[in-house]
């Protein structure tokens, strides 16, 4: 290699090492002393931008600026969110770093052992073999109560016979839910037919195929699942059979109805972990990692009055909401 | 030492070399001449190996060919081809091109690629103004017509050959380079006793080089004339042999 | 200084390791001028094997050997299916691609954690957080393997068949076997990145290997406009493009607006260099 071409590679590196360096500069003269959250999201879609809101919206609420957040989003890549997760370990002023989702939880923890590390939406952190005992991890899962949820559906729509399972193969979480699923649907005498997805593409086929089959929908907690809950509660409500979510804010999207998860809350619920590890001063390792799900059972008014159900006695809160503004 | 017996090659349903049957003997310098379109390029195909004779069949000595494909007749068969860019390695250098050359019939091995370049060639490289330093160095696609056309026929003859195919070897050079090469070649031809096979559309190179001269019209050798038993034939009297009527498609 | 080198350092260890993958694109394309897709199934057959075979005690070493030979495997795979079923080059890539991702989900499931097994990098213990200090003399040592490799006889053959393959007809060799090596050879070494990358990171996911593609390509081009032939350029390539990532991060003007500012940064690399060339030219 021509030692010019050495030279303008060089150059090149300076080029980036000076961007580094400016935005470095561009920091310490615009902020006033306050601490840093550093945000690495896995992906854009609803369910973890709700995560993403509710953590800064309640950071930004108790701390009146004393604590700042940073948002970078990996955009589905691994390799994005390890050049991400060098970056925020790497910056000194960040002291706290929130991970949003497994992706993002497994780049962070791979670089980052000693700044505390918020996370949300992670089904099953235990399973990474990342937590020991003086672990720098705390936070919520998005686990949810699997056999409670069956029961309800059993409850709230008594003559569906057999529901089918969407969910991808490729994401572990899926795989674990589905297992339980299965497991509880057949104690209720319902019959589960697993789909498997691994691409958006094959979502409008498999859906109309499961539509076919079966009297109603229900979809795991899973990245690909939720970023096509347009499509598949549109396909649902066009053929007039129930789609049940385990993340609330998919009946927003059109799903008839969810218990579970509202990532918002998660959010919140982080935020307020990772309050008393940075002003309270309070170990990670000393705060357990907790499933954030409430018991409350979301239903869509508007799919409601669709499918023309007539809802049983059960004990539970039923808060009724409409799609969001956005429509479908 | 080649005989062909009731040869037809078929392509895409048209009958483009009709029955022919012929033989090569060890020795003999064959010009082939023939009208467009009359099926000399399928010819050497079919000797080559390129094409597999749809009907009859192919000696070499007493040994039956007609199947072996075209990767083993070159074990004895060397062929120079109309296009430029089939006899060589464009973008490689001109020493890299002979060392390639002279991979042939050997096995391959994990040995510096260079190892086989041809010193033994420096002083004929020399006289054909191939031996300099920077002409070694030059990639061959950087060559000109005339000196591109000499570098493939000695890579094509690093090995003497059993059959030596030539087709067209002076069709896209200018006069002066088109002079140069024959010469050699010629002469190359005659020293080493080459068995050559050379196709050309110019009557007048037919009579000043060849020693037989077929002549291949619709896919038939319909004239073959031995030019050393002394037949006074002018290149009018050539052209007069091909019957450009049934040259109509 | 420091936190900037941690920056650093991260984009130098990253590009030394898909650095592979694009000697890999460049000895399919630019030798034996076959566009091979099938660059994101092996690296992740790589990385899936690799998760296996550690968490199943297999020592490091006889790991990467092995996955090596899986990934050439899958270019001889590909191979086949253009050679011997005349498939077209870039259905031969996307068709072992396809496969692979099942095959390596089969192998690994969508997450496999390595953990604590050891690895190259535990080489020289001081160093687990110096990653780097292993990365530059492996990587480097690979590069001067196929570079030796690509000047033997062999190598020579293979330039030959991306060039001309009646070549090697006329020297009785067989075309086909030529292709077929080459393509196991780069799919062996784009492998050998997949299963360094999960020796690195610490664990394998189905998803790493997205965007695999892009980066051997893009690695590829920028390491052409500092050189043209097979050498460090290569490795600069890689290591640019991740510097280049890392910028658009380092910006980070609005997330969603990364992956046009990655492009512009590109192309003012390239323009940048095109211009210093044709300031020379004037000089001289």
């Amino acid at each position: 290699m021509k030692k010019k071409n050495l030279l303008l590679s060089l150059l090149i590196i300076g080029i980036i090492i000076s961007a580094i360096t400016i935005n470095k500069t561009r920091q310490k003269i615009n902020s006033t002393p306050s601490i840093k959250i550093g945000i690495l999201q896995t992906a854009s879609h609803p369910a973890l931008d709700a995560a993403c809101q509710g953590f800064i919206n309640t950071i930004t609420q108790n701390t009146n600026g004393a604590i700042t957040c940073v948002v970078y989003n990996a955009q589905g890549s691994i390799i994005n969110a390890h050049t991400i997760a060098e970056r925020l370990h790497a910056d000194n002023s960040i002291k706290g770093i929130y991970a949003i989702a497994t992706p993002a939880l497994q780049a962070i923890a791979s670089v980052e052992k000693e700044k505390p590390i918020f996370i949300a939406a992670v089904s099953n952190p235990y399973q990474l073999d990342i937590i020991n005992k003086k672990t720098n991890i705390c936070g919520t899962t998005d686990m949810i109560d699997i056999p409670g949820t069956i029961k309800r559906i059993k409850d709230i729509l008594p003559h569906v016979t057999t529901i089918a399972l969407i969910y991808n193969p490729a994401e572990n979480n899926s795989v674990a839910q589905i297992a339980i699923m299965k497991k509880e649907l057949l104690l209720h005498s319902i019959k589960p037919l697993p789909i498997g997805i691994t691409t958006e593409m094959e979502i409008p086929h498999a859906i109309t195929s499961a539509l076919s089959k079966a009297d109603a929908l229900l979809t795991p907690t899973d990245n690909l699942i939720a970023s096509a809950m347009p499509i598949i509660s549109h396909l649902s409500r066009s053929a007039q059979k129930p789609l049940i979510a385990c993340h609330n804010d998919a009946v927003k999207q059109g799903a008839f109805m969810a218990r579970g998860v509202d990532y918002y809350e998660s959010g919140k619920e982080t935020a307020q972990i990772a309050l008393t590890v940075l002003r309270d001063g309070k170990k990670p390792y000393k705060l357990p990692i907790t499933p954030t799900q409430s018991d409350t059972i979301i239903i869509n008014k508007q799919v409601f009055d669709e499918l023309g159900i007539t809802i049983g006695e059960i004990s539970d809160t039923i808060m009724y909401i409409n799609l969001s503004e956005q429509g479908i | 030492m080649i005989k062909l017996e009731n040869v037809s090659v078929t392509i895409n349903g048209k009958n483009i070399l009709k029955n022919i049957t012929c033989s090569i003997e060890n020795g003999d310098f064959i010009v082939i001449v023939g009208p467009n379109g009359a099926g000399k390029s399928t010819f050497f195909d079919m000797i080559s190996g390129k094409r597999i004779a749809t009907e009859g069949k192919i000696f070499l000595d007493d040994r039956d060919i007609t199947h072996l494909d075209e990767q083993h007749r070159a074990a004895f068969i060397s062929r120079l081809f109309q296009n430029p860019q089939l006899n060589g390695i464009a973008s490689m250098t001109v020493a890299q091109n002979l060392a390639l050359s002279n991979y042939k019939n050997k096995t391959v091995s994990l040995t510096n690629g260079m190892k086989k370049f041809p010193a033994h060639l420096s002083s004929e490289l020399d006289k054909l103004n191939l031996g300099s330093e920077k002409i070694l160095q030059t990639p061959m696609k950087n060559l000109s017509g005339g000196q591109r056309q000499l570098l493939a026929f000695i890579m094509a003859t690093i090995l003497p050959p059993r059959l030596f195919m030539l087709d067209e070897p002076t069709a896209a050079l200018d006069p002066q380079s088109a002079t140069k090469l024959l010469q050699f070649a010629i002469k190359f031809i005659n020293d080493h006793a080459l068995t050559t096979l050379l196709i050309t559309h110019d009557p007048e190179l037919a009579l000043a080089i060849g020693k037989k001269i077929w002549i291949l019209e619709n896919g038939h050798i319909t004239k073959q004339f031995d030019v050393q038993k002394g037949i006074n034939l002018s290149a009018s009297d050539l052209i007069g042999h091909i019957d450009y009527q049934k040259l109509m498609p | 200084m420091l936190s900037e080198w941690l920056i650093i350092q991260g984009i130098i260890e990253r590009g030394l390791i898909f650095s592979l993958s694009v000697m890999a694109i460049y000895i399919t394309s630019r030798i034996i001028h076959f566009d091979d897709l099938s660059v994101e199934g092996s690296f992740g057959l790589g990385g899936a094997l690799m998760a296996l075979l550690l968490t199943h005690n297999i020592p490091w070493f006889v790991a990467l050997a092995i996955v090596t030979l899986a990934g050439a495997s899958a270019g001889l795979m590909t191979g086949l299916l253009h050679t011997k079923l005349k498939l077209n080059n870039l259905i031969s890539g996307i068709v072992v691609t396809t496969a692979l991702f099942s095959i390596n989900l089969k192998i690994a499931g969508s997450n496999m954690v390595v953990g604590n097994k050891t690895t190259l990098f535990d080489l020289i213990p001081q160093t687990s957080n110096l990653k780097i200090i292993i990365l530059i003399p492996v990587i480097c040592s690979i590069a001067l393997i196929l570079r030796w490799f690509l000047k033997t006889e062999c190598g020579f053959l293979f330039k030959a068949v991306g060039d001309n393959p009646q070549m090697l007809t006329n020297l009785g060799k067989n075309p086909h076997t030529y292709v077929i090596a080459a393509l196991m050879l780069a799919n062996g070494v784009t492998a050998l990145a997949g299963g360094l990358f999960v020796q690195y990171v610490g664990y394998f996911s189905i998803w790493s290997s997205v965007g695999i593609l892009i980066i051997a390509l893009a690695g590829l081009i920028l390491s052409e406009s500092l050189a043209k032939h097979f050498g460090f350029n290569l490795i600069m390539g890689a290591i640019l493009y991740q510097a280049i990532i890392a910028a658009t991060f380092e910006l980070n003007v609005d997330p969603e607006w990364n992956k046009l500012i990655t492009a512009l940064l590109i192309i003012l690399l390239i323009a940048l260099k095109k211009h210093s060339s044709l300031f020379t030219q004037r000089q001289s």
